[in-house]
């Protein structure tokens, strides 16, 4: 009974931290930049794809193609952001641009999913590599590499940004920036630089948990447009622009899920984690971890 | 708003306009002087059963290229009118309306999949349109449609007849007191294969310790958890109706959990797939699925073999499933008897088409037969045969092209090797 | 001699022209001081030099070694990375980040990087109550408190100019005070030049060298030591309430 818990709420842990990696470039630009990048959940999907492909085209590792795809979704957020600073930012109040700007990404999110099927075609696709299908057993509880791989990834992804935004003079100004802008510029920090650089980090974090997912279970295009509201709602729960808050929200989602499914029935899972996550935002409406 | 920002706002509806909606298209012979038929369909070209359209969608083209290249239809050549539904059955009756009132095709063709199929029926209906369906689960139960025509292999039982094939393979054992668990995706398809397993279940007086439904992809993205409560049940039989994401995951969860139950499988979607049979390989070793086509020597439809060879060789130049062994042949099959009923009968006329439709039943490369007297719209005998994997090495695309791997099990009369008991779950 | 010196500045908000002709010179090592009361035009001045408002004109430079460098059509941060830095009305500190980081913070321009625990530990000395502290998140400060936090956040750029808009602005009495002294010492410590706007004469004056009066966006007046500004009419009517 007691291996049957241990072993849900480890499930539960690996793939909650795989949630956080999803939820975490959202948390950046919608929670620190204000960015409503509802195509998010399209361009993990995109690094997935890629990853697919660099792995049956150059049998490379998904975890090392993942990594060279980083630079390729950093210069596209880059320079998306100047685009998108130029056309919508800087031009209306910040209530109508974030509307406009929802068209924007409605629309990119779906260029993502036809560009992808045109592509790739629609079938689901999923890498495999020696290590998917390792059991480690400890005791009675038994861990598979494909699902703990992605989560240690996720956990590296995590500590790194945290540390990035807490410890390094530009992470500290995108923060700063998030805050103020004004009294940004006045510490003589470029807020477009500094917001270019976090909607590069943005999008890296989404190809590299795209490549987590595509390691995971099998992808398709669609799957982007699917995926929106749970990537949306642990970004919400973790707090806006908070790393730790985001990994701990995916956390508690996968946790929940996993025990929802073992323990109450797996029609109730979707049920039981949004309601969480209501009770969660009615008592602290900023989410977890918003200071 | 300025001139400006309107233009920008212009550009980018038109761009997401034109990716979303991704209009009608005409094919068929350009510069012939008599007017074309044209069929119209939408199908799933995008979305997540653009696989499953995408194969239809060649399928017929090549029916219609070897009806054109023997001079046509009534000595006219046939012309394909689709649109792209995106997997979306709402978008689906909208569609059919414009194909029908405006584009006014001749004849139509169901799009992909029990949803679309069922909301494009009352346009039919209204228009008194013959239907052929592509792929649906008793579309017609509600409506009884006289014309509705359902090119699927599975009969008047339905999904409900695969679990009979499921528990009838696992009673052949021999084995008493069997438990049993079910599992299935939480949609239509999983709860008709839900009902249908109980109805097996109490047939053959077996004992069910687990019966659950999963919330769809991407909903589910970790199996584990569920096929863990599977496992501490200790069921004997696993039987899972799936849609291709969860028959994946599935299939890898029971691996890492090292579930090995004596049975396993049954309603899984998606093995039919060149991707998924290739992702799996290996383990796909003692699982069992329904399947309609399976290089066996006990098949023999039709001249299926060699529909799937032109089939093939097309598939790897559009990059579409390239095996073709779930949907192509009977999609092949709905358009060429709707053609063939058009030339028999010398009419555009839907009633006189549909009728003889109906009285001489289905005849194309998946073979011939009836319709189902009880006028249900489906075939009168299901095709449908159960499949156990076997000696699997690789995952090689090979291995599925040759005979002996994918075993058939049940039901008799295309039996091709003998029930391994328990499964071998997983062996290399 | 280094000095910024502001010539014939126009500025509008949108159509309203609010600064006519303002012309000040800052020299290396002083304290000065631009009085007016509220709507006057002396924060837009301070926005003017530090690039942050597009609409103005007339001329903005720096004198540095004999050379001179335009500011006007410069962008913020630029203008903060030649070491001049601005106090903003109403600090404009980084809500959700701690007294430390937001010192760091003020580090970011490259010439201050290497410097910047000698800095820390400058600011911890000069406002010891920020060391006490500085793993507070800084929306948690006192108003006193959040005051020395953006001076020191400001100093942390290593600046040679030091502008400070309304440093006196919703502070007690006697906190005021205790920021004018430290601005006092500052200047002696640092060898700064400082631009301060004020409403509050009384604090002000005891640390300024010279001063200017602006009227409704002109210079109306120029001090060129305190007895001169203590002695003027327009000070004794608008600040001494004398009439």
């Amino acid at each position: 009974m007691i291996d049957v818990i241990l072993n849900t709420i480890v499930s539960g842990i690996l793939i909650g931290g795989f949630y956080a990696a999803c939820a975490i470039g959202l948390s950046i630009s919608f929670g620190m930049l204000r960015i409503p990048n509802i195509a998010h959940p399209g361009f993990i999907i995109a690094g997935g794809f890629l990853t697919y492909y660099f792995n049956k085209t150059f049998g490379l590792d998904p975890l090392l193609a993942g990594l060279l795809i980083i630079p390729i979704f950093f210069a596209f957020g880059f320079l998306l952001y100047r685009g998108y600073n130029r056309f919508f930012e800087s031009k209306r109040d910040e209530r109508e641009g974030q509307m406009s700007a929802l068209v924007l990404f409605f629309g990119v999110l779906m260029i993502i999913e036809a560009l992808l099927s045109v592509t790739f075609g629609v079938d689901f696709r999923t890498v495999t590599t020696p290590w998917s299908s390792i059991v480690l057993h400890f005791g009675s509880v038994g861990i598979c590499l494909r699902m703990a791989v992605p989560f240690l990834c996720s956990v590296l992804m995590v500590c790194i940004l945290y540390l990035y935004f807490s410890k390094t003079y530009l992470g500290l100004v995108i923060q700063a920036v998030a805050q103020d802008s004004m009294a940004a510029t006045l510490i003589g920090s470029d807020p477009r630089f500094a917001k270019s650089i976090a909607f590069g980090i943005s999008f890296s974090t989404a190809a590299y948990a795209g490549t987590l997912f595509v390691c995971l279970v099998p992808v398709e295009p669609s799957l982007g447009m699917q995926f929106l509201g749970r990537v949306f709602s642990i970004a919400i729960l973790g707090g806006l622009g908070s790393p730790l808050g985001t990994a701990v929200a995916g956390l508690i989602v996968g946790i929940t899920e996993s025990l929802t499914t073992a323990y109450i029935g797996s029609s109730w899972t979707l049920a039981v984690s949004f309601i969480l996550l209501l009770i969660i935002i009615a008592v602290k409406p900023t989410g977890l971890f918003r200071r | 708003m300025s001139m400006k920002r309107f233009g920008l706002m212009l550009i980018i509806l038109v761009v997401v306009a034109s990716f979303s909606m991704a209009g009608g298209k005409a094919e068929g012979q350009e510069g012939s002087d008599t007017e074309p038929i044209r069929i119209g369909a939408s199908l799933a070209l995008t979305g997540n059963l653009g696989s499953a359209g995408k194969s239809i969608l060649l399928a017929w083209q090549i029916c219609l290229e070897d009806w054109n290249a023997k001079g046509g239809v009534l000595g006219r050549p046939v012309e394909l009118v689709y649109y792209d539904d995106h997997s979306n059955a709402s978008e689906v009756p909208g569609l059919y309306t414009k194909l029908i009132t405006v584009d006014k095709v001749d004849f139509i063709q169901s799009p992909y999949g029990t949803p679309a199929i069922t909301a494009a029926m009352p346009i039919a209906m209204e228009h008194g349109m013959v239907y052929p369906g592509n792929a649906a689960l008793a579309a017609n139960k509600e409506f009884n449609y006289k014309y509705y025509f359902s090119f699927w292999p599975l009969g008047p039982r339905q999904v409900e007849g695969i679990a009979d094939l499921f528990f009838e393979a696992a009673m052949s054992s021999g084995e008493k007191n069997l438990t049993v668990a079910i599992l299935s995706e939480d949609n239509e398809y999983g709860a008709r294969v839900s009902e249908g397993a109980l109805e097996s279940v109490k047939k053959y007086g077996l004992k069910v310790v687990y019966n659950d439904r999963y919330p769809p992809s991407p909903a589910t993205v970790d199996f584990t958890p569920v096929v863990r409560a599977v496992q501490n049940t200790g069921a004997d039989l696993f039987f899972v109706g799936s849609f291709p994401q969860g028959t994946i995951s599935i299939i890898k969860a029971c691996k890492e959990v090292g579930y090995k139950p004596k049975l396993f499988g049954g309603a899984m979607t998606g093995v039919a797939y060149a991707a998924n049979l290739t992702e799996l390989g290996p383990l796909l070793n003692g699982v069992c699925a329904c399947c309609y086509y399976v290089p066996e020597p006990t098949i023999q439809f039709g001249n299926v073999e060699d529909f799937l060879e032109t089939y093939q060789s097309r598939a790897a130049v559009e990059g579409v499933d390239p095996l073709g062994y779930y949907n192509p042949p009977w999609a092949y099959s709905s358009m060429d008897t709707l053609l063939k009923a058009i030339e028999a009968t010398g009419s555009l006329d839907q009633t006189v088409v549909g009728d003889y439709i109906l009285a001489n039943g289905w005849d194309s490369v998946v073979g011939k037969g009836a319709w189902d007297p009880a006028g249900s719209g489906e075939i009168a005998e299901s095709r449908g045969f159960l499949v156990q994997w076997r000696g699997i090495e690789s995952n090689d695309l090979s291995e599925f092209m040759v005979p002996g791997k994918q075993v058939i099990i049940a039901p008799e009369e295309y039996q091709s090797g003998p029930m391994l008991w328990p499964s071998p779950l997983f062996e290399d | 001699m280094n000095k910024l010196v502001v010539n014939n500045l126009k500025a509008s908000y949108q159509s309203v022209q609010v600064l006519h002709d303002v012309s000040l010179t800052l020299h290396e090592g002083e304290t000065v001081i631009l009085l007016g009361t509220n709507g006057n035009g002396k924060s837009t001045v301070m926005k003017c030099i530090m690039g942050m408002l597009k609409s103005c004109s007339g001329e903005i430079y720096l004198e540095r070694d004999g050379q001179r460098i335009d500011l006007l059509g410069k962008k913020t941060h630029d203008i903060v990375n030649m070491g001049i830095t601005l106090v903003p009305e109403g600090r404009r500190l980084f809500p959700y980040l701690t007294v430390k980081e937001n010192l760091v913070l003020g580090s970011y321009p490259h010439h201050a990087r290497g410097d910047v625990d000698e800095n820390l530990d400058y600011c911890y000395e000069i406002f010891p109550r920020l060391k006490e502290r500085h793993r507070q998140i800084s929306n948690t400060l006192s108003g006193g408190e959040r005051q020395m936090l953006a001076i020191a956040r400001s100093l942390m750029s290593k600046p040679e100019i030091l502008l400070i808009d309304e440093a006196s602005m919703g502070l007690a009495p006697v906190i005021v005070r205790d920021v004018m002294v430290q601005i006092g010492r500052l200047k002696d410590q640092r060898k700064l030049s400082i631009l301060l706007t004020e409403q509050n004469f009384n604090q002000a004056i005891k640390i300024a060298d010279r001063g200017y009066i602006i009227v409704h966006g002109s210079i109306s007046y120029e001090g060129k030591n305190k007895d001169e500004l203590m002695g003027n009419d327009l000070v004794k009517k608008i600040f001494l309430g004398i009439e």
